[in-house]
């Protein structure tokens, strides 16, 4: 209720909006076309003066049908579901089928830590710190990153920094211990990548389709930024998007907020002030690849992937079942721009009219 | 309904009844102290001559379904070890990454997505199925196959795959793999003693552990499952039967039963090789509770069911159960309320059901 009503001030402070009559027809020409009240028309910021054609977008109700039919679809599967879930899991599986993605050096199942299959048993915040210490220099790293089991959009993530250590593990301590954690070797970032933000891993989302002859065909493409001091690139955690040409490897023009911080377009990085338009992605091509690479090991029917991009390649960072596609939508300027989208609804309708 | 009528007709068959006075009396005992009408009297066989003395000590139903509800519910707080137990693959993989003895999965696939060593196989029918698990047999240099869905338990939709049965129309099994996803894992050579007494499956022993407040694994009960006929699985609820286990001694008791829908038959040897249950010394039997006690300190969850089996070499784990359903083992301690950390178990119950009536 409260998040809604942030969303109507911000719409209601929007000072870019069309002319009343102009929002006025165009909504009830949704509800006409689409035969459903046109809260996306809103929500998806289609009451903008400088908004692409309403028309070629998913509309909730056509969103929620394919949320439903992917639903249904992994249902049968719960295997992938699991492996893409579960971050060590995942771990595991790229390990075993070459994947490229940031080495797991241990974790913790409450307060049972394990290393190389050597578990131990912690007590308190000491122990943790001696831990912890072993095995930074182990390893010779200073940081560590580290994830809930099943952390989604970057919750209780905790960037772990050797010579901030003895001061802040008694609030480590008590976040982790009774929770399911991986700690991961932290990545270094592309340079160029670092010129836009370097306080977070800021990665590419590569949305994928896999057809019933098993071809790989990309959705949705999109860039995601932290800002301030955020370490991670979040968009409910304050961080933005941008979509990305998928024939060019460059950033479009103007990023956004979600709707809750505001629905901000921005067209250059608020702390750095780099401008995004043409900006091209290290890597591109590769990322591609990698993608392509994960897609044949993980048969689903859809998939959203999120690549960091290091300065040797690549790394896949997490693999998500449900692909949230209509961020990706604007890459493509709506699904009724993407040809694939007439198979893929064609399933969906198929599906709905059995049930 | 037709299954209730069978456990009907087994009792009524039954000729080790207690006295019909006895029974009434007991039930009327039973229902006034546990204020709960006593099916388990029934299909727990107390209304048998040899039942124990102390039935009083027994969990009913009802207290089962609340315990087990509890469990289930606690279990998933711990949503990791969950999602692990659930899925036969990931407890594979955390058991290879952490040294635990399991059997080896050689292959398995998603839908029409075969995965073996480090390759993928497209198989689009039963004719690319036959050569993709030939190419596993001889590759893995094995006769057979234990073909098993990811999910789920009970030995429900498992299958030994030989490489005779290759030969034959494949077009079934191609149906069922394709539709979801499984495990081929390696068929566990059973250790000498154990296929003494049944050899056509993998005979399992069932631990049970508790995690307390304090973090601290406890042993709950256990028994052991034999396949009987020419069934490949062990498990009771099809047609196999348990037999507890002395945990003090490391031996079975003396009599094995089976569900009351097989006819709760009492036996005391086995079925097919007649070997004699009472005193069997149940092989590795230290490496064994030492094995599902480290599981239950790795894998931190309240109630756990470990399913072991044994090789020659060891205890292998076969499975792990987020639903065990204590009451199977309830007698190889004689009644929860012979078990210390019951009460706490009985408290948590208690606490749940509270909270839930609070909502």
């Amino acid at each position: 209720m409260k998040r809604n009503l942030l969303r109507l001030k911000n719409f209601l402070r929007d000072r870019d909006k069309k002319s009343f009559f102009t929002m006025l027809k165009e909504a009830l020409h949704v509800w006409v076309l689409k035969k459903e009240v046109p809260f996306y028309y809103f929500g998806r910021f289609f009451y903008r003066k400088n908004a692409p054609d309403y028309r070629k977008f998913m509309s909730l109700n056509e969103f929620n049908k394919l949320i439903a039919y992917v639903d249904y679809r992994f249902a049968k599967v719960s295997t992938i579901k699991n492996v893409l879930q579960d971050k060590l899991f995942f771990s595991y599986h790229c390990d075993k089928y070459n994947i490229s993605t940031p080495e797991v050096v241990s974790y913790n199942f409450e307060n049972r830590f394990f290393i190389n299959g050597q578990v131990t048993v912690l007590k308190n915040a000491q122990d943790a710190l001696d831990f912890f210490k072993l095995r930074m220099n182990d390893l010779s790293i200073d940081k560590l990153f580290l994830k809930l089991t099943d952390n989604k959009s970057g919750v209780g993530a905790i960037l772990m920094r050797l010579e901030k250590l003895e001061v802040e593990i008694d609030s480590i301590w008590i976040q982790i211990k009774d929770k399911y954690y991986i700690h991961q070797r932290v990545i270094s970032q592309h340079p160029e990548i670092n010129n836009i933000y370097s306080n977070s891993i800021n990665t590419l989302r590569i949305e994928t389709y896999i057809d019933q002859d098993d071809l790989i065909h990309f959705l949705g493409t999109y860039m995601r930024f932290g800002s301030g001091s955020s370490h991670v690139d979040n968009t409910n955690q304050g961080g933005f998007y941008v979509s990305v040409n998928l024939d060019t490897g460059t950033l479009f023009k103007m990023a956004k907020t979600n709707l809750i911080f505001g629905a901000k377009d921005l067209d250059r990085h608020p702390d750095t002030k780099f401008v995004f338009e043409d900006f091209k992605i290290p890597y591109f091509e590769e990322s591609l690849d990698l993608v392509r690479h994960a897609c044949k090991y993980m048969p689903g029917f859809v998939g959203a992937w999120d690549i960091a991009i290091t300065p040797i390649g690549p790394t896949i960072i997490e693999g998500n079942h449900r692909p949230s596609f209509l961020t990706g939508e604007w890459s493509y300027h709506g699904y009724k721009n993407k040809p694939i989208f007439k198979e893929i609804f064609s399933l969906v309708n198929q599906y709905h009219k059995t049930k | 309904m037709k299954r209730h009528i069978t456990r009907l007709k087994h009792f009524l068959k039954d000729k080790n009844k207690k006295s019909f006075l006895t029974m009434t009396k007991e039930i009327l005992a039973l229902w006034v102290s546990k204020k709960d009408f006593p099916y388990h009297y029934f299909g727990r066989f107390f209304y048998r001559k040899n039942a124990p003395k102390n039935i009083q000590d027994y969990m009913t139903l009802r207290q089962y379904n609340r315990v087990n509800a509890t469990i289930v519910y606690k279990n998933k707080q711990t949503a990791e070890v969950f999602s692990i137990l659930d899925d036969k693959l990931e407890l594979y993989k955390f058991c290879k990454e952490n040294k635990l003895p399991t059997p080896e999965i050689f292959s398995n696939n998603i839908n029409n997505t075969f995965y073996f060593n480090k390759g993928t196989y497209k198989i689009k029918s039963s004719s690319d199925l036959k050569s993709f698990y030939q190419m596993v047999m001889q590759s893995k240099n094995v006769e057979k196959l234990f073909i098993k869905p990811t999910r789920g338990s009970g030995g429900d939709g498992a299958f030994i795959l030989t490489k005779i049965k290759l030969n034959r129309n494949l077009s079934e099994i191609f149906r069922i793999l394709t539709q979801e996803s499984f495990i081929h894992q390696e068929v566990v050579s059973q250790h000498d003693l154990i296929s003494a007494i049944y050899d056509k499956s993998i005979n399992t022993m069932r631990l049970e552990t508790f995690l307390d407040r304090s973090k601290t694994v406890h042993l709950l009960g256990s028994f052991m499952r034999f396949g009987s006929g020419n069934q490949e699985v062990d498990n009771a609820s099809q047609g196999g039967f348990k037999i507890m286990v002395d945990l003090e001694k490391g031996v079975l008791f003396e009599h094995g039963i089976t569900k009351l829908i097989y006819g709760g038959k009492k036996i005391s040897k086995h079925p097919d090789s007649g070997i004699v249950f009472k005193d069997f010394q149940i092989p590795f039997f230290k490496e064994t509770i030492d094995l599902a006690m480290n599981l239950g300190k790795m894998l931190p969850c309240y109630v756990h069911g470990w399913d072991i089996a044994f090789t020659n070499f060891g205890p292998i784990i076969i499975e792990g159960n987020y639903s065990p359903g204590i009451l199977g083992s309830e007698a190889s301690y004689f009644g929860y309320k012979n078990k210390t950390v019951f009460k706490e178990i009985m408290e948590d119950t208690d606490a749940y059901f509270n909270s839930k009536k609070q909502l």
